[in-house]
C-alpha cells in the first residue's frame, strides 16, 4: 500500500486524538494509527474507511 | 404481556460491552419506560440462552435489543465464549422486531431471523466503529444518537421509517463532524452504510393495541375498586343510616 496514504490516514487519527472501537478493541489513537502504519487487518479497514469518506466529502463539496 | 414487553440483551464482559451498555443501552431503555413499555433486561450474566428463552416464553416480547460483540452469525454473551443469539436459536425470535447493535450479525444472523419468522431485524453488516473520548470513554456527539435511533421504534414508527429516521440521523451527524474531524465523520460514514434493514419494511409496534391493554387494565383495576368501596358502603350501612 502507497507509503504517503498511510501516513496521511496515520497522522489524522494522532491529530483527531480520540479512541475508536472497532472490531470489538479499544484503540487509542496512536495505538489506531501504528495499527494503520503496519498495514494490519484493523489498519487496512481504516485505510478503506478513509477512502471512501473523502471521496464522498469531496464529492459533496463539489456540488 | 405481548406488544407492550420489551426484551434487552446487555452482556458486560469486557471493556466495549461496558461501554455499549453503560453509554448506549440504558438511554433506548429509559425511552421504552417513560412510554411505559414493560422492560425485561437481560444484563450481564442474565445475557445467555437459557434466560433468554425463558423471557421469550414467559413475556412474548414484541421487540428484542442487544447490545454486545457480534460476529456474521452471533451476539456474543454473557462471556467472549458464548453466543446467547446465533443461527441455531433464530425461530426463538419468530414475529418480532429485532435492534441487532453489534458488528457484522447482518450479514448472516440477521438474514436467517428474517428467514425464521422475525418481522424486521436492524443489523450492521460490517464493522461496527465507534469513537469514545479517551479519558471517559463517553461516545463523541452522535454516535449515540445515531446507534439508539431504532428507539423510535416505541413510538409506533414503521421499521422502513425507523431506518429512513437513521441514516438521516447519519448524515446529519456526518455533516457535522467533517467540519470538525473528518476522521470522525468518516467512521460515521462507515457506520451509515453498514446500517441495513432486513424483512417487512412495514412492521411496527401496534402502539393502539398497546393502549387499549392499558386502558383495559386501568379499567378492571378502576371497577374492581369502586367495587370493593360499593360493598364496605352496603355491608355497614346498618351503622351509619339515620333511623
Amino acid at each position: 500500500m502507497d507509503e504517503q496514504l498511510k501516513k496521511a490516514v496515520a497522522d489524522a487519527i494522532r491529530r483527531s486524538g480520540f479512541s475508536t472501537i472497532m472490531a470489538g478493541k479499544l484503540f487509542t489513537a496512536e495505538e489506531l494509527a501504528r495499527e494503520v502504519e503496519n498495514e494490519t487487518e484493523i489498519g487496512r479497514k481504516m485505510i478503506e474507511i478513509a477512502i471512501k469518506g473523502t471521496i464522498e466529502r469531496y464529492s459533496r463539496l463539489k456540488k | 404481556m405481548g406488544g407492550n414487553d420489551c426484551t434487552f440483551i446487555r452482556p458486560a464482559f469486557d471493556l466495549v460491552t461496558q461501554i455499549l451498555n453503560t453509554k448506549f443501552s440504558p438511554e433506548v431503555i429509559e425511552y421504552a419506560r417513560v412510554r411505559a413499555y414493560s422492560i425485561t433486561d437481560l444484563y450481564g450474566d442474565k445475557a445467555n440462552k437459557t434466560d433468554l428463552l425463558g423471557v421469550l416464553l414467559r413475556y412474548f416480547p414484541a421487540t428484542v435489543f442487544a447490545y454486545s460483540h457480534g460476529t456474521e452469525d452471533e451476539i456474543i454473551g454473557p462471556d467472549s465464549t458464548s453466543s446467547v443469539l446465533d443461527l441455531g436459536n433464530t425461530v426463538w425470535l419468530t414475529g418480532k422486531i429485532v435492534v441487532l447493535n453489534a458488528c457484522l450479525t447482518g450479514q448472516r444472523l440477521a438474514p436467517a431471523l428474517v428467514h425464521a419468522g422475525a418481522r424486521a431485524v436492524f443489523a450492521y453488516n460490517d464493522t461496527l466503529a465507534i469513537r469514545v473520548w479517551s479519558d471517559t470513554y463517553e461516545p463523541l456527539e452522535g454516535f449515540r444518537e445515531c446507534i439508539n435511533k431504532p428507539k423510535i421504534i416505541f413510538d409506533g414508527v414503521k421499521a422502513k421509517d425507523v431506518y429512513e429516521a437513521a441514516i438521516a440521523e447519519y448524515n446529519k451527524w456526518i455533516e457535522y463532524w467533517d467540519e470538525r474531524d473528518p476522521v470522525t465523520a468518516d467512521v460515521l460514514r462507515h457506520d451509515r452504510d453498514s446500517f441495513a434493514l432486513y424483512g417487512n419494511g412495514e412492521s411496527k409496534i401496534t402502539f393502539s393495541t398497546y393502549l387499549l391493554i392499558g386502558l383495559t387494565d386501568t379499567f378492571i383495576i378502576a371497577y374492581a375498586a369502586l367495587w370493593a368501596v360499593l360493598q364496605v358502603i352496603k355491608r355497614t350501612e346498618f351503622l351509619w343510616r339515620k333511623k
